[in-house]
């Protein structure tokens, strides 16, 4: 006898009929009918109809059927609300069941009711079950309040029901412990003020521990992602907690493994890296990061993807487990693309050739994918293994005879990169490269073979003829290659002036007047007149030594890394990206997590092991894409911010006292020879900008005392016919990183006002009074009182419209009276919303184009200087400054009270009173609030 | 942590079941699930994505996917690992998981749920642990070929292949006439490269010693192991004296007591109902037996000609009298080759030119112990220049072997200690090797 008879009942009146069935006296037909009409249900059928009746079923002692009773008012409390009152007796009643069953069952449901009614009732048997003596009731409780207070936070803080959970963690069950501790943390998550209440120490750890060793694998992940987020007091406490947790790493659910890994990762920073302690630490770790990958492939991609980082963060650890991570050919696709990156991170000279003979392998496969960041990976072997460079470009050479389009393609692309690294070494085989010309398809690899050929153009005899060729279809050619083009037949005439002055007056004339292209037009200008000023400038400019690249040129940034290592086995692990960056705006801010700096003496601290971390110049955010790994070629790069050369700036002001700038702005041009190096000599122009911010580092100091954040005038909010009597103006300030709204209140009524509250409607932003409104009472007619109302960020959130309109509620004697206002977006900067240039210029990058907006500023009366400290009283910070041909870039970046992350552009003009700026944000909806809050900050 | 939503799809994207916990996201997640199985095919992407910060985990398994959505940042692992373990838990409480079986069961299944995820969070996983609070009874769908009756004591000797297919937890009515049965599953993966002057460049092995239990009143087990078994020693040298087996990591399930292990190489086990993994090792090395497979191939390559001879030699080295079953070669070919002209050895092999794939398949139905098998392929068109020859190669074997596993472990008796001797269970130890990666290098 199966279910599936349910589902086919779908005669004419068949609610009625199980209307009669409800009703009946057996119980064994009520069952039946139940269960017809929950099938019904789970196929979509509308039975809200029978609500009252099932209902009556309620009253039984048969589990099974309650059971089912219960599932049917899950679903359809919802739209039934004042029916589901109907059920609440039960309920109370079940919560003082004998059968412990019974009362977790009807715990639990009520939980998942969610009507604001039930919820008040749920309150008593919640309390009674908290304290419940059969431990599966009490287990069943704690987490009845984590989602208690998804529902209503205020109502489980009034009860005190998180005083009860704090109970709970010392509960002689351990499966009571788990669930409380899970409870717990979600809580603290969401809510800031609950971390107050409920505060994790050594005791409350120590009492986790005992019960990591007794109580289930998913319990034993709970507790450990607690211990994670505790810092000990000293080295000592980390080392027992270390020694506590190490048993399970040997876990067979990868879940603890990972969660112990990352307990101990964490912990690892305080302590000494000499000890005999961290070695062995480091030992015990391999183990079960290898026994992960020998799981199904779901969890071997999660795995992998932590891997990743944990391998750069401490390449010991794996060190010698190189073979693990060969890729096996039935992988999915997307578990061998993350071992071939890490088969790179771990690849040295000793182990180069085992590498090398494997890549090769997979650089004949089928999945194009697959294949083209093999080949990549040799590319990265050969610039990261020196010795072992030579042995890569054969084997890059074989893979070019196959002839097959896209492994040519990606070979030349890292060739290329090869020569970067080691000029003058390899070029014999520029020849074989040339015959594999016409096959080329791929921008990135045009480009890649223009660069060679006009790298090396002495070299090559008929270089002329081959970029002639490449120049007929000039306009068919991405912006990438047109610039390579550009550069390399400036380059090929620099080196052979006499043959090629025809085709370079071609390209310049092609590049200066029938290109749209600003940046290819600009470039185009400065060539032009460097060879017709002076050639030998010229020379020295185009030609001169290049910096080489640099080994590892995706590396996460190292407070990335660390932050990361906090994050093990979450999400962020997997995207690598911080949580904020996609969780999405649950009330309060998590704060952000940091590893713990080691609590030992002070000169222990430079000695820790180095970091693989390259000239920070040299890093480029980690493109989650396949194949932008290495080079990072997108058409966006062109629109990064240090190559947005004002279209035409050249051509009307550009003279001879300008050649220092455009020897600048050729800094940036020449080296750019493709995506990836046009990014990196911006990104030291980046550091270089802040070299000339440095001095706001002093600003920093005394901007904030000097001058206060601006304050709006005060506005009327609530006019004396609409207050009753009571009028209400108001505006909003920030201080000392605290919201403040200021009011004056203003009683025009002939009687005193007494008992004054104030409430906020759900806003965009979760602003809440954070005390009540301190009015003397009471206020007598005409009189006027002044009063500041901090508020806080983490009330409960509901977008509005516009974002920060805010609806407000005033009670006192005579009436509750309501108005709203909009709230300037610029109290809700935060402090810390300086970003890092290197997070600044990789958050810029990551947000797309199409969300960028423009805005004008007008008559602003400020230079670059004044309004950078202008805008930094209001919180929004310039991470870097750069000039470029006579206009001042202004790069900079805010934090709103809830995360969310805007960037902008500031374009000034010295001597125009109107400035352009540009914003970025994943949030476009804050842009017109963040533009107003330029506008007042820079008019006042 | 916790989880918002659980759901089970269909291979078209039908939603087979779902349960809420949580108050839900502005994003629904079926409508997520099904947007992303237009994208792209599931089993190609990564097992996480994200919509609107709605966190979506799935896996994959017998063509129906196990889906769960978190609004919170929750641990990745955990997620896909409490969805591997849902599956298990269904496979053992509606017996086999198919669309059929979920929606027979759907009663049965949503309170599972509500056990195994309470308000979300992730509780008790064990089947045995869950079957105490659950109150319907699994409805078993029966396969025709499952009703045929026994003939008379012949049901003693062969059980049928999908024997284990069965709920764990029995309905009511099933119980009086509950067979004591009691599978134990030794199952070898084998990843090898051999390099191609036959010698083995990379050799690993990963094995399990699975365990499913249909007896009454949960009696302890003893299983006895190779009283040779070496495990982690870093003495290699020892693998030359005789018959010692030998074994470079194991691990063993919570539950069992490995008092009389060192000694006696017995380990007890009280086994909770279900499926479980009594114990899992690897090996890496050089195996007992050595290989089971060898491929010889000759390359004959006309410079007149464009087409290129392919000879193949398949040679099965399995010590007794096992067979493989279902083998399989991948040959990669030139990307050129438009056909090919084959020559078999013998009547129970085919083999086809997958075109889209640039790959032979060379199939073999049974290879039995010290059989030669030889194929010859022209491929025809294949050689556009010198080097298109690379392209050949490496083949890739798929293989299942019964009875036989390669690092040799071996049961030497599985006792059950029912302290009442109420019935005399039936028991039934199969040896199972199979390839996961095994790959032959041409040059």
């Amino acid at each position: 006898m199966t279910d599936s008879k349910y589902f086919t009942t779908t005669k004419k009146g068949e609610i009625f009929e199980l209307k009669a069935e409800l009703n009946s006296e057996k119980k064994d037909r009520k069952k039946e009918a139940v269960k017809k009409v929950i099938a019904s249900m789970t196929v979509g059928k509308d039975v809200s109809a029978l609500f009252p009746d099932v209902v009556n079923c309620m009253q039984t002692d048969n589990l099974e059927l309650k059971k089912l009773v219960y599932l049917y008012l899950m679903n359809y409390a919802k739209s039934q609300p004042d029916m589901a009152i109907l059920a609440v007796n039960t309920f109370v009643k079940d919560c003082e069941d004998p059968n412990p069953l019974i009362r977790a069952l009807a715990v639990r449901t009520m939980g998942c009711i969610r009507v604001d009614k039930i919820t008040e009732y749920l309150c008593e048997p919640l309390r009674k079950c908290l304290k419940d003596e059969d431990p599966y009731v009490r287990k069943t409780a704690a987490v009845c309040v984590a989602k208690l207070y998804d529902i209503n936070s205020q109502l489980v803080e009034d009860q005190g029901f998180l005083d009860s959970l704090r109970e709970l963690l010392s509960d002689s069950n351990p499966m009571v412990v788990a669930n409380a501790v899970a409870a717990i943390s979600e809580i603290m998550e969401t809510s800031p003020t609950a971390s107050q209440i409920i505060n994790l120490n050594s005791q409350i750890i120590n009492k986790l521990l005992t019960a990591l060793n007794e109580c289930t694998e998913w319990g034993q992940v709970f507790i450990l992602d607690a211990v994670a987020d505790y810092i000990p007091k000293d080295e000592r406490e980390a080392q027992s907690i270390c020694e506590r947790v190490t048993p399970r790493l040997a876990h067979a659910n990868s879940a603890v493994v990972l969660s112990a890994i990352k307990v101990i990762m964490k912990l690892m920073e305080m302590i000494d890296p000499k000890s005999e302690f961290f070695s062995m630490l480091t030992k015990k770790l391999a183990p079960p990061l290898v026994t992960l990958l020998a799981t199904e492939p779901e969890i071997q991609y999660v795995s992998l993807r932590n891997i990743n980082f944990i391998v750069q963060k401490r390449p010991d650890i794996l060190k010698s487990e190189m073979k693990v991570f060969f890729v096996k050919y039935n992988d999915p696709i997307y578990v061998k693309l993350e071992k071939l990156d890490i088969m790179i991170r771990l690849t040295n000279h000793q182990n180069i050739a085992q590498v090398l003979a494997e890549l090769k392998e997979y650089a004949t496969e089928v999945d194009v994918d697959f294949v083209r960041k093999s080949v990549r990976a040799i590319g990265r072997c050969a610039i990261k293994v020196e010795q072992a460079a030579e042995r890569c470009v054969s084997t890059l050479l074989d893979l070019i005879q196959t002839k097959v389009n896209y492994v040519v393609q990606e070979a030349i692309v890292v060739i290329k990169d090869i020569f970067r690294k080691y000029p003058n070494k390899y070029e014999s085989i520029i020849a074989t490269l040339c015959e594999n010309l016409d096959t080329l398809d791929e921008p990135e690899a045009r480009a890649s073979m223009i660069w060679i050929i006009g790298e090396y153009a002495e070299r090559i005899e008929n270089a002329d003829e081959l970029l002639e060729s490449f120049l007929e279809s000039f306009h068919d050619e991405g912006t990438q290659v047109q610039l390579q083009l550009l550069t390399a037949v400036v380059k090929l005439f620099l080196k052979r002036p006499t043959g090629a002055q025809e085709l370079v007056q071609q390209v310049l004339s092609l590049a200066t007047q029938d290109c749209d292209n600003p940046d290819l037009r600009d470039r185009g200008y400065i060539y032009w007149r460097l060879l017709s000023t002076d050639p030998a400038a010229a020379k020295e400019v185009v030609l001169a030594e290049k910096p080489l690249i640099s080994e590892e040129t995706d590396v996460i940034e190292p407070s990335l890394l660390d932050e990361l290592i906090c994050h093990i086995s979450t999400l962020s692990s997997v995207y690598h990206k911080p949580p904020n960056a996609f969780i999405e705006g649950r009330g309060g801010v998590p704060a952000r997590q940091s590893l713990l700096p080691r609590m030992g003496s002070s000169d222990l601290t430079s000695e820790l092991p180095p970091l693989q971390v390259t000239p920070q110049a040299a890093v480029i955010p980690n493109v989650d894409s396949l194949i932008g790994d290495l080079l990072d070629i997108n058409p966006s790069a062109v629109q990064q911010p240090s190559v947005m050369v004002p279209s035409g700036g050249l051509g009307t002001s550009s003279g001879p006292g300008q050649s220092a700038d455009i020897m600048d702005l050729l800094g940036d041009g020449f080296g750019s020879i493709l995506g990836t190096s046009q990014l990196s000599p911006s990104g030291a122009d980046f550091l270089g900008g802040g070299r000339s911010s440095g001095a706001f580092g002093m600003d920093d100091v005394f901007g904030v005392q000097s001058s206060t954040a601006f304050v709006p005038p005060l506005e009327m909010w609530l006019p004396t016919d609409k207050g009753k009597g009571l009028e209400i103006a108001g505006t909003f300030s920030r201080r000392n990183g605290q919201v403040f709204m200021e009011l004056n209140l203003t009683n025009r009524a002939i009687q005193p006002m007494t008992s004054f509250a104030i409430q906020f409607n759900k806003n965009s932003f979760g602003l809440v009074p954070t005390q009540q409104l301190n009015v003397p009472s009471p206020l007598l007619p005409n009189q006027s009182v002044n009063l500041s109302l901090p508020l806080g960020t983490s009330g409960p959130i509901q977008r509005m419209d516009p974002l920060t309109n805010l609806q407000v509620a005033v009670k006192n004697n005579i009436d509750v009276l309501y108005f709203s206002c909009l709230v300037p977006m610029h109290i809700l900067f935060m402090e810390d919303g300086k970003m890092e240039k290197l997070t600044f210029l990789a958050t810029w990058k990551e947000i797309p184009v199409q969300s960028e907006m423009q805005y004008e500023l007008k008559d602003v009366h400020y230079n670059a200087d004044a309004a950078t400290q202008k805008l930094q009283t209001n919180n929004i910070f310039t991470v870097a400054k750069r000039s470029i041909d006579g206009w001042d870039m202004l790069y900079q970046s805010m934090k709103l009270t809830n995360g969310i992350l805007v960037l902008a552009e500031l374009k000034i003009q010295p001597g125009n009173p109107s400035f352009m700026l540009s914003l970025k944000s994943t949030t476009a909806e804050v842009y017109q609030g963040v533009y107003k809050a330029y506008e007042n900050s820079l008019h006042l | 942590m916790f989880l918002s939503e659980v759901l089970i799809l269909s291979p078209d994207g039908t939603c087979l079941l779902s349960k809420n916990f949580r108050r839900g996201s502005s994003v629904n997640s079926h409508d997520a699930f099904v947007a992303r199985m237009q994208e792209q095919r599931l089993t190609d992407s990564s097992p996480y994505f994200s919509v609107n910060g709605l966190n979506c985990f799935f896996i994959c398994r017998k063509s129906l996917y196990f889906c769960a959505t978190s609004t919170a940042s929750v641990p990745a692992l955990m997620v896909i690992e409490s969805l591997t373990r849902f599956y298990q838990i269904l496979k053992d409480c509606c017996g086999t998981v198919n669309e059929e079986s979920i929606r027979a069961n759907f009663i049965l299944i949503h309170e599972l749920l509500d056990e195994y995820l309470n308000c979300g969070y992730v509780q008790l996983s064990t089947t045995e642990k869950l079957k105490s609070y659950v109150q319907s009874e699994p409805a078993v769908l029966r396969s025709s070929e499952n009703q045929a009756a026994g003939l008379f004591g012949l049901e003693f000797r062969v059980a049928p292949s999908n024997a284990a297919d069965r709920p764990v937890i029995r309905p009511r009515v099933d119980q009086e006439q509950r067979k004591n049965e009691i599978f134990l599953d030794i199952i070898e993966r084998l990843t090898v490269v051999i390099a191609a002057n036959g010698t083995m460049s990379r050799g690993e092995l990963q094995g399990q010693v699975n365990l499913k239990c249909f007896l009454d009143g949960c009696p302890q087990l003893k299983i006895g192991l190779n009283k040779d078994l070496v495990i982690g020693s870093k003495d290699k040298s020892l693998k030359s004296y005789g018959n010692v087996v030998y074994l470079d990591k194991c691990t063993f399930h919570n539950s069992v007591n490995l008092d009389e292990f060192t000694d006696k190489k017995i380990i007890s086990v009280q086994p909770p109902e279900g499926e479980f993994s009594v114990m899992t090792y690897a090996l890496e090395g050089d195996f007992p037996h050595g290989l089971p497979f060898r491929i010889y191939s000759y390359i004959k390559d006309d410079a007149s000609s464009r087409d290129v001879e392919l000879n193949l030699k398949l040679r099965c080295e399995l010590p007794g009298n096992c067979q493989a079953i279902d083998v399989v070669a991948h040959i990669p070919v030139p990307s050129k080759t438009t056909g090919i002209c084959q020559q078999l050895s013998s009547l129970n092999q085919s083999a086809q030119l997958m075109a889209a794939e640039k790959k032979i398949e060379w199939r073999l139905k049974k290879v039995s112990n010290k059989a030669e098998h030889s194929a010859s392929f022209k491929l025809v068109g294949a050689k556009e220049n010198k080097s298109c020859l690379i392209e050949i190669g490496p083949i890739i074997l798929d293989f299942e072997i019964s009875g036989f596993v390669c690092s040799n472990l071996q049961i030497q008796f599985l006792r059950v200690f029912d302290r009442e001797l109420s019935y005399a269970p039936m028991k039934w130890v199969r040896y199972i090797t199979t390839s996961d990666s095994y790959i032959v290098k041409l040059k």
